[in-house]
């Protein structure tokens, strides 16, 4: 065999491609000529330097944000159009089928009815006296005068409905001392008008009932769970 | 360098599983960048087009068929479409006709310094690199997808879109030329070198 066909044939040699007796061929053809070796030697080590000494290369941070950017925003996209099942098994981590899921819902919608019948609360009927003209003022502590009875004997279906007023002043009237007051209103409002208190005192501008006897804070009053039927609640 | 990758992670990934996603684009990243930078000699452009080239993965998975060939190559295959897009758009060498077999590289007369001393080196990396990036495009690109992703000659005829008979003279042309510019390093005789385009 000719050097110069062993120099045609050689990188196909080195990769391994030639026939069992064609390569045996160029193979004892190399080891015989210094030159041939010599090549094969080169072509070795260019291959060698190619695979080992060249840096692994990597792109910025910034490229791999912009790639996952653009996953997110396909496949969150795309959720909004998966089966219910498959879109439970993304969110959700696990598949819920739609019967279980609705009896799920069932039972929560049950206990929550359960629960609100249970923590039904009721109070009597609480007379105010409500100065809504100072809604802007600061709020003080506020007492209501409400006397807590059990009823027992009383049986209504339809729990009370809880009023609920937000106010900045309440003044209470206590009928068992006839001190009178006037008052004036000093509301910069147009609303201004003038009224009667019992056992008031003025501070700050505002006047509030003092020595309240038998009233208790808010802070005190518990509420009474009662149950009974409707005609009995109206 | 083995680029394997389970088939049933790639179908989770296509499926939208961000981990799955993660794992693979991991595995992906460096080889198909290190395609695109080696074939650009342009870090931005590389970038951009590295980018680009996951983007239409993830925006046409459908166009990837696991029975035609591996992931990588497929990605290689979209990245190449992009940069001779590139390369054309810049008017790069990519117009050097493969049949111009009577140029040649003049080695770089380097032998005068100790070549062993030079390889223990690791600016030899740099060398190798200035290389390949001298070489013309079609014969760089067989090059860096056999030598360096180590992918077969089915796999780079079909990203090339030629046959392999076109590949391996492609690779041969490209080693030769390649050993020709190295051959201060290798001691290859510079009576062998005839640099083939």
């Amino acid at each position: 065999m000719q050097c110069i066909e062993v120099e045609k044939w050689i990188e196909q040699f080195v990769d391994d491609e030639l026939g069992f007796l064609f390569k045996k061929e160029v193979e004892s053809h190399i080891n015989e000529c210094r030159s041939c070796e010599r090549i094969l030697t080169g072509i070795q080590k260019v291959r060698g330097l190619l695979k080992h000494s060249l840096p692994v290369v990597s792109p910025s941070a910034q490229m791999d944000a912009r790639v996952f950017e653009a996953f997110n925003r396909r496949h969150l996209k795309n959720k909004a159009n998966l089966p219910l099942v498959w879109r439970n098994k993304i969110l959700g981590g696990f598949a819920v089928s739609k019967p279980a899921f609705a009896l799920a819902a069932i039972v929560f919608a049950f206990g929550l009815g359960l629960a609100f019948q249970v923590g039904r609360i009721t109070a009597t009927d609480v007379n105010l006296t409500v100065d809504s003209r100072e809604l802007s003022s600061p709020p003080s502590k506020i007492a209501l005068p409400i006397e807590l009875k059990e009823e027992p004997e009383i049986k209504a279906e339809e729990s009370p409905i809880i009023r609920e007023r937000v106010v900045t002043r309440v003044v209470y009237v206590d009928g068992q001392k006839n001190k009178e007051i006037k008052v004036k209103n000093r509301s910069p409002k147009k609303h201004s008008e003038n009224f009667s208190l019992n056992n008031t005192v003025a501070d700050d501008g505002y006047l509030t009932q003092a020595n309240l006897k038998g009233f208790k804070p808010a802070s005190e009053i518990k509420s009474t769970v009662i149950k009974g039927d409707k005609t009995d609640a109206k | 360098m083995s680029h394997f990758i389970d088939p049933k992670l790639i179908e989770k990934a296509i499926e939208g599983d961000p981990c799955a996603f993660n794992e693979v684009y991991l595995l992906l990243r460096n080889p198909v960048f290190g395609f695109v930078n080696r074939m650009l000699e342009k870090s931005a452009a590389a970038e951009d087009i590295t980018q680009e080239t996951f983007v239409f993965f993830i925006e046409h998975p459908e166009k990837y068929l696991i029975e035609r060939g591996s992931l990588l190559a497929f990605l290689c295959g979209v990245a190449r479409h992009k940069i001779m897009h590139h390369l054309r758009k810049h008017q790069n060498r990519l117009e050097i006709s493969v049949d111009a077999m009577d140029d040649f590289i003049e080695p770089v007369d380097e032998c005068a310094q100790d070549p062993l001393k030079i390889l223990l080196d690791n600016e030899i990396a740099l060398k190798i690199e200035e290389c390949i990036a001298m070489l013309p495009p079609l014969q760089r690109e067989v090059l860096i997808l056999r030598e360096i992703q180590e992918l077969s000659y089915e796999e780079i005829a079909k990203i090339v879109e030629a046959n392999t008979g076109t590949v391996k003279i492609r690779l041969y042309r490209a080693r030769r030329n390649l050993a020709c510019s190295l051959a201060p390093y290798i001691s290859y005789e510079r009576k062998n070198c005839h640099a083939v385009y």
